[in-house]
């Protein structure tokens, strides 16, 4: 078989600016900053408390240095907080959304108007951190289920944000979660009420495009007793030649016999190809709490984009015979760099979790899984299925895994497997023979080696994954 | 012979050489070489005995030549209160085959670290780690097999039954560098917990830079097999001697396999 | 002539396998390649389909008039030739209806053909699985992953009948098949057969030929073709072994 060789990737598709009047706050990052965000919102008073807690706290947090990943320091008062297209007072319907936005989701491939949309799917269109657009919203309310930006839910349901924001990810977790908690500018809300099926997938598409901004969104899902919702986050951002912070929190509740999954694909800018420079760096915090008894919460990611991404979506299982699951393809090429896996914590009786990670590192990428499944004491009969496979392509990149296992309960299982796989010579040979093109023969093989996480997206959701990877594989290994 | 004496066999060693040491208090550091020349083999039975108090932290250096064969078995029967440090560092060269095993138990903490490097291609290594863990007792395995050159492997298997507030952990690593192609490796780790505030913790790690090797590792941790243990008390065995077989079975595969017969006589039963 | 191989000389690792092999197979014509362990039959299958571990180093291929020594294995399947693999490989979470699909339409494509959507290739396809009396459910299974021996080369012969070359090399198909597989895998050969296309069969074993009827037959031994005849060769063969005929080849080729 012939060796392999490199030649030039196609280019990121989504790398345009779109030329919308913005209202930008200098850079910088103090206490008048945070006072200002808030009031912009127009926020009720727990709000701004809990935005200033956050940000004092931050203040005494250092940066975590743990990662695998590499990247030069970050200036955080280079960064500015707020960036939002002017807009106009009120948005009563999708006329009144400034035009040049609506043609830059279009040329996404996201229409905003209804007659294109996808069907069944309510959209949450986010450009530059804040809400622009929110489909069927109305349709929605007839169910009792709320789906609005955050910044919409603090003013109209203080009650529900004040009760579960920071609820599962508090401000002291983390030293990006800080951050977020005193920056956040918007994000999805989503309130699923007592024994109700969400009727629609419901869809958040960030657009960054201010440069030099940071992203700092955050979501808040809930899903109460008997109900169960589906959810969808996309990403994309121009190729700007810095680099931009993406320091999101996703918050997860799921109370008794509850469902809520929760879907990405992803594909921010990952930097130029040859030098690294630029690309999104994609640090989040997100999280799953399983409150309820027999609640579900599933993660599954398609990451293919950014220049470092650093994210560990969880859960924390602490309702009886609760279920954690967490699938995902992650996919490097040229420098990127990512450290993802997830944390599944057992403490309720009778837990389960699943985790199938698939870590494809093409280029001179480095790809890291980094899993932790914790059994408490209290975790009595908990099980564990993890499968952690990587798949390298060529000899310049990396793949490590380090996984975690701690057991503190006798009646837990756990198994853990994982492997490494190359695409074999004589596979090649047997798909060529029967007249496939080399190309064909790389997709085919790294969509069979995704299988088992692809068919966990929405339907709607799957075939735009596979043509996602697809293409960031085309023209890379030749 | 003086305690932690060094070895050196350039020979094909037709019975295997016995080092019984018993520990005291005096032995706080030993450093210590074992050294094959090429084409060498030979077994080597290491029993360490330990009364309490005994605080030792044991470096061993071992280098095979080339072609050169060598089975290394320590067995620990301590008392409590006593703590070991082991470390090993494995030269291997070409075409060299190492089985390293570590059967412990007693002891309020061991820590046993070996890491070997594969130098030249060929070379193959086996470690072993089998532990039983009771009281307030704490054991760690950690294994690093570092491969650097071509058509090298290894494999790593841990098994510890864990008892009472007991504290396993296995640390097993694989390293693979970009001119490592053909390297096979392998890791297991498999805990058993008997009691409710046993902890059994496995990071098995991975760390690979080129796409020509085949490397996989598995983790388990769970129980005896209710079913099993009914079987056997239903052919008329005790619940005590139902456990203590299963147990017995459990630990069976890396006993055989790192001390066949007949060094198996050599083993003290656990 | 349909198709071609002249002196052929390949090597692996720098080791020789072949030394000067040639074949010529006009269109209609079923001809079996036998010889001894390392005669070099599976390389020649190998070289033939462009497999790159082996190194050309004289000689050349020609089917259907086109040369096919600068091709690489796909253009060479798009040319008309399908190997059936003696121990085809295992392709995990490749669905084996969507792998047959892509094959055919890029067939399909090539030869100017319309391409099949799903659906409609599913139809063609039931139809080929129960010629091979193959049960439906195969189709939902991954690439040869968890095959019998017997499934995996019943499942290229599947192929070769959806794929329909111009010249086909089965590489000893009738290892590790019972007697009922062996029959149908027969039947399908012979289905496939017609007065366009040719057939190579690469085999140890005269059993084969009871069912799939050659025109010639070759010795293969040192990577060379050292006697050729009809299909009473094969029958001599099966009646007093290699070691006559091997034995008269070192005798002549003794100085040199």
């Amino acid at each position: 078989m012939s060796n392999f060789e490199q030649f030039a990737n196609q280019p990121y598709q989504y790398g345009f600016t779109s030329n919308i009047e913005t209202d930008a706050f200098p850079p910088g990052l103090d206490e008048s900053v945070i006072r200002a965000i808030s009031e912009k919102k127009q926020e009720p008073a727990f709000m701004l408390e809990y935005r200033l807690k956050a940000f004092r706290h931050w203040q005494t947090m250092r940066e975590p240095t743990w990662s695998a990943v590499d990247y030069p320091a970050i200036d955080f008062q280079a960064i500015s907080y707020y960036a939002a297209p002017k807009k106009k007072e009120v948005l009563n319907s999708m006329d009144d959304v400034d035009p040049e936005l609506k043609r830059t989701f279009e040329k996404l491939g996201i229409p905003l108007t209804e007659q294109k949309r996808l069907a069944n799917v309510a959209m949450d269109a986010i450009f530059d951190s804040v809400s622009v657009a929110t489909t069927f919203k109305e349709k929605l309310m007839e169910k009792g289920v709320i789906f609005c930006p955050i910044s919409e839910a603090v003013q109209k349901y203080p009650d529900l944000v004040e009760q579960y924001l920071g609820s599962v990810v508090p401000h002291t977790d983390n030293f990006y979660a800080a951050l977020n908690s005193a920056v956040f500018s918007d994000g999805s809300f989503v309130y699923v009420p007592k024994d109700t099926v969400c009727p629609m997938e419901l869809s958040t598409y960030f657009r960054i495009n201010t440069q030099d901004s940071g992203q700092f969104e955050r979501t808040l899902i809930i899903a109460d007793t008997n109900s169960s919702v589906s959810y969808l986050e996309g990403c994309t951002a121009p190729a700007f030649d810095t680099n931009q912070l993406h320091a999101a929190v996703v918050e997860l509740v799921a109370l008794d016999n509850a469902e809520i999954k929760y879907s990405t694909v992803q594909n921010w800018y990952a930097g130029d190809p040859k030098t690294g420079a630029g690309g999104i760096y994609n640090f989040v915090t997100k999280r799953g709490k399983c409150q309820g008894k027999r609640s579900k919460i599933s993660w599954t990611q398609v990451e293919t984009g950014s220049a470092i991404t650093w994210k560990y979506p969880s859960c924390v299982l602490i309702g009886d015979e609760s279920v954690g699951e967490f699938y995902s393809v992650a996919l490097t090429n040229h420098k990127q760099q990512a450290d993802t896996g997830t944390k599944m914590i057992h403490v309720g009786k009778n837990t389960t979790s699943t985790i199938i990670s698939k870590g494809i590192s093409v280029g001179e990428s480095d790809n890291v899984y980094r899993g932790l499944v914790q059994v408490n004491a209290s975790a009595d009969g908990a099980r564990n299925f993890t499968q952690c496979d990587s798949m390298l392509i060529g000899d310049q990149c990396s793949a490590k895994t380090f996984p975690d296992i701690q057991t503190r309960n006798p009646s837990a299982t756990v198994e853990h497997e994982a492997s490494t796989s190359k695409i074999g010579d004589d596979q090649l040979f047997y798909c060529q023979q029967r007249g496939m093109t080399m190309e064909q023969t790389i997709n085919m093989i790294v969509g069979g080696f995704c299988q088992s996480v692809f068919k966990q997206l929405p339907m709607e959701f799957a075939s735009e994954a596979t043509q996602l990877l697809n293409l960031k594989l085309e023209n890379s290994v030749g | 012979m003086a305690k932690f004496t060094d070895l050196y066999i350039d020979t094909v060693a037709d019975t295997p050489q016995r080092i019984a040491i018993d520990l005291t208090e005096q032995d706080q550091t030993a450093h210590w070489h074992i050294h094959l020349a090429n084409n060498a083999q030979a077994v080597v039975l290491y029993d360490q005995t330990a009364g309490s108090n005994v605080a030792l932290d044991e470096h061993l250096q071992v280098s095979l030549g080339e072609n050169a064969t060598l089975c290394l078995l320590i067995q620990h029967a301590l008392q409590p209160c006593s703590t070991i440090n082991q470390t090993m560092s494995v030269t291997m060269g070409a075409d060299s085959h190492l089985t390293s095993g570590i059967i412990t138990q007693g002891g309020k903490h061991v820590d046993y670290s070996a890491t070997a490097t594969f130098d030249a291609t060929g070379a193959h290594a086996d470690f072993f780690g089998v532990s039983k863990i009771t009281d307030k007792n704490s054991v760690n395995f950690n294994i690093h097999a570092n491969h650097s050159t071509p058509n090298s492997s290894s494999n790593q298997t841990f098994r510890s039954i864990v008892y009472d507030t007991a504290i396993s952990n296995h640390n097993s690593r694989v390293t693979v560098g970009r001119a490592a192609k053909g390297t096979l490796t392998h890791q297991l780790s498999q805990h058993i917990l008997l009691s409710k505030r046993a902890s059994g913790n496995a990071k098995p790690e991975l760390d690979i830079l080129t796409d020509d090797v085949q490397c996989n590792h598995g983790a388990t941790i769970g129980q005896l097999s209710d079913e099993a243990r009914f079987y056997l008390q239903a052919r008329g065995l005790s619940k005590t001697e139902a456990e203590a077989l299963l147990l017995n079975a459990f630990l069976q595969d890396s006993l055989d396999q790192m001390a066949p017969e007949p060094i198996r006589q050599w083993l003290k039963p656990i | 002539m349909l198709f071609s191989v002249d002196r052929l000389c390949a090597s692996i690792d720098e080791t020789p396998i072949l030394n000067g092999l040639s074949l010529s197979v006009n269109a209609g014509e079923v001809h079996a390649i036998m010889g001894p362990n390392g005669s070099g039959k599976s390389t020649l299958a190998k070289v033939i389909a462009g497999d790159e571990t082996y190194a050309v180093s004289s000689g050349s291929i020609h089917l259907n008039g086109e040369a096919l020594d600068e091709m690489d294995p796909d253009e060479r399947a798009m040319a008309g030739l399908f190997l059936a693999f003696q121990y085809p490989v295992e392709i995990p979470g490749v669905n084996n209806a969507d792998f047959l699909r892509q094959a055919y339409n890029n067939r399909q494509k090539h030869m100017g053909k319309p391409e099949l959507d799903p659906l409609d290739f599913d139809g063609v396809l039931q139809t080929v699985l129960k010629q091979l009396r193959m049960d439906t459910a195969f189709a939902d299974r991954d690439l040869n992953a968890g095959f019998s021996g017997g499934e995996k080369k019943r499942n290229e012969i599947l192929q070769l009948l959806l794929l329909n070359p111009s010249l086909a090399i089965l590489d000893e198909t009738d290892s590790g098949l019972d007697i009922d597989a062996l029959r149908i895998v027969s039947e399908g050969v012979n289905s496939f057969k017609s007065d366009t296309n040719g057939v190579v069969l690469i085999t140890h074993y005269q059993r084969l030929l009871d069912h799939i009827k050659p025109d010639f037959v070759h010795i293969l031994y040192k990577g060379r073709i050292i006697e050729s005849g009809d299909a009473a060769l094969a029958v001599s063969l099966e009646k007093h072994g290699y070691d006559d005929i091997v034995q008269a080849y070192e005798s002549a080729h003794a100085n040199g």
